[in-house]
């Protein structure tokens, strides 16, 4: 009697946990179909015949398929040479800014000095003020300093590796922020394991902390590679010559309406905006490939790094 | 003697706090304080290029005054963004929605946290501007937004029939049919909130189970407290997001008025935007922290 009460509980149990599942299945496809829906726009469209568009018929599945619209885009884009800088530029930024805003975030975490609070509060306030305020101020001292040093800065990445260094790249105020709340949060006998064997306080950062930080750089890393990757503003006030993927594809709206085609004939609107579309799968493509591969432990990172407020 | 060596020691210590941030600080000074103190500067002042430097004419609060009696689309650009913050408590909630249920066990879960944080690498630059200006691509979602206005107005009918006033029942619709915006500005803050989810620990819950307590009260007994600095951080970046992101009407603003090459008005505007954000951040961070536990520190 006892017995068979439980196991009818028990079975209803089974039954809610299935039909939570089942409910939860369809909430996070059907939200993820919010935003994988633009993804796969592009994509469709990126290889589809322009004449389709006007298709009412073909709405997602294309029934010409072509490559013509990526070649146009590859070339109008100028891409292979685009994306070199592109990639060098995003990443060597990105490592610089890392180790940076680390080093500032573990110097706020860790140790006790005067005004630490109002310095860690004017880091956060570096993300309160416009970029586009600084810019201009910053862009004629670089000026100034081409000038008086000899050393070429303009249309060179140095602004931008220089900014990135010293902390002031891009949402660098974001980055010290995250460092300071997981260094804040690892334990203090890591170090102090350290110094008794003698290490100075740089020399434990590099040998203990460095090491056990991995997740936390893994998230810096890939929130800013992303950042560094879609910026257009900074890049063109600064290295404008480089021609980043950001600009050329803004500018392939433009350029494609001076142009002609492989037949002598100028785009068409229909063209001209399949090609965009494709242009802008060239843009993701290589920071989507970095993310698809790096997404598994990136994921994990966020779970394991704990940013605690 | 122990104790001065120990002292001497926490003075070594606290020395090697500015060498951590020695890099930072000199950027912040020259980098950023500098040019901060430039551009109120230039705010007084008409700016002009000339070659390899600018030229300053004093024209004392003309810029501001221009700012508020003479440029009419300042003030409605300004509300306009100040406006936008209505959706952080929508974000908020959606993105604290879909962390839960990513933070529970299930097949594929690693790849759904990956689709996610999509919307980040996407929509944070030159892509956005893209899909905004394709016909086609306004074609597609028009017609999804045609068929589900359909669907609104009933759904409006009938929140008027339980006895909401329009206003309300507006702002609801509003907010459904604003889905499609607020998952894609969600990507950072579900990150956030997994890794505070995760943070629980599970002892917690096993106390609470032997206690008797329901899942709703474990929810805002236990999970509810735990985030709740999670939530701070969210508030923190989604109202920078929406004040300071690509998409900003008063970004673009600010953008257009510096290409057209006038750097005192572009100075002035930035910095009235900067003082009014920096000023309604803090109110709501005074706000919230009164109703805001903290669990850790």
């Amino acid at each position: 009697m006892n017995n068979g009460k439980m196991s009818k509980s028990s079975r209803l149990k089974r039954l809610k946990s299935i039909a939570w599942s089942i409910c939860r299945a369809f909430l996070l496809i059907g939200l993820a179909y919010i935003v994988l829906y633009t993804i796969v726009y592009i994509i469709v469209v990126s290889v589809r015949a322009p004449e389709e568009m006007m298709n009412p018929a073909v709405v997602w599945i294309t029934r010409t398929f072509t490559l013509d619209n990526i070649k146009y885009a590859i070339e109008f884009m100028e891409y292979w040479v685009s994306l070199g800088r592109t990639a060098l530029v995003s990443v060597v930024c990105t490592l610089l800014q890392c180790i940076s805003c680390a080093f500032a975030g573990y110097g706020f975490a860790r140790f006790k000095f005067k005004g630490r609070n109002v310095l860690f509060a004017c880091a956060i306030m570096t993300l309160l003020v416009p970029t586009q305020i600084t810019m201009l101020p910053q862009f004629i001292n670089y000026v100034r300093a081409e000038n008086a040093t000899g050393i070429i800065m303009i249309d060179t990445p140095i602004p931008l590796m220089a900014n990135a260094v010293m902390g002031m790249g891009l949402r660098s105020g974001l980055f010290i922020y995250l460092f300071r709340q997981f260094f804040k949060n690892m334990p203090k006998e890591l170090e102090e394991a350290a110094y008794i064997d003698g290490c100075s306080p740089m020399a434990a950062f590099f040998r203990v902390i460095f090491g056990n930080a991995r997740s936390i750089f893994l998230v810096v890393f890939v929130l800013s590679i992303v950042w560094y990757w879609n910026d257009y503003y900074t890049v063109s006030m600064f290295y404008s010559s480089a021609h980043p993927l950001s600009i050329t594809l803004q500018n392939l709206h433009s350029v494609l309406n001076m142009s002609r085609n492989a037949e002598g004939l100028p785009f068409t609107a229909t063209e001209n905006a399949v090609i965009m579309k494709s242009g802008a799968l060239l843009f993701l493509l290589p920071i989507l490939l970095l993310y698809s591969v790096l997404q598994k432990r990136f994921t994990q990172s966020i779970t394991d790094s704990a940013i605690v407020g | 003697m122990k104790q001065t060596k120990k002292a001497s020691y926490e003075m070594k210590k606290r020395k090697y706090g500015y060498v951590f941030i020695a890099p930072w600080l000199l950027g912040f000074i020259l980098l950023f304080a500098i040019p901060f103190i430039t551009s109120i500067t230039y705010s007084f002042n008409n700016v002009e290029i000339a070659v390899g430097d600018l030229i300053l004419n004093n024209v004392g609060f003309a810029n501001y005054k221009r700012l508020f009696t003479e440029d009419t689309s300042f003030l409605p650009t300004f509300y306009a963004s100040l406006k936008n913050l209505i959706q952080i408590p929508f974000i908020i909630m959606l993105s604290f929605f879909i962390a839960i249920l990513l933070n529970q066990k299930f097949f594929g879960r690693t790849l759904a946290r990956g689709i996610f944080f999509l919307p980040v690498i996407m929509m944070s630059g030159p892509v956005r501007w893209i899909l905004g200006s394709d016909p086609f691509f306004a074609a597609v979602t028009g017609c999804e937004k045609a068929t589900s206005l359909a669907e609104f107005t009933s759904a409006q009918e009938l929140l008027s029939i339980m006895g909401l006033d329009n206003v309300m029942t507006a702002f609801i619709v509003n907010a459904t049919a604003q889905l499609f915006t607020l998952v894609w500005m969600s990507g950072i803050q579900i990150l956030i909130f997994i890794s505070g989810l995760q943070s629980i620990p599970k002892t917690y819950y096993e106390v609470a189970k032997v206690e008797g307590a329901t899942h709703w009260e474990e929810f805002w007994k236990i999970t509810f407290p735990s985030v709740s600095p999670m939530l701070m951080v969210n508030v923190f970046y989604t109202m920078v997001d929406i004040l300071l992101g690509f998409s900003s009407p008063m970004l673009i603003k600010l953008k257009d008025t510096i290409y057209s090459v006038e750097y005192g008005y572009a100075a002035a505007m930035a910095l009235v935007c900067f003082v009014v954000w920096a000023a309604v951040i803090l109110l709501v961070f005074k706000l919230m922290s009164r109703y805001v536990e903290y669990l850790a520190d």
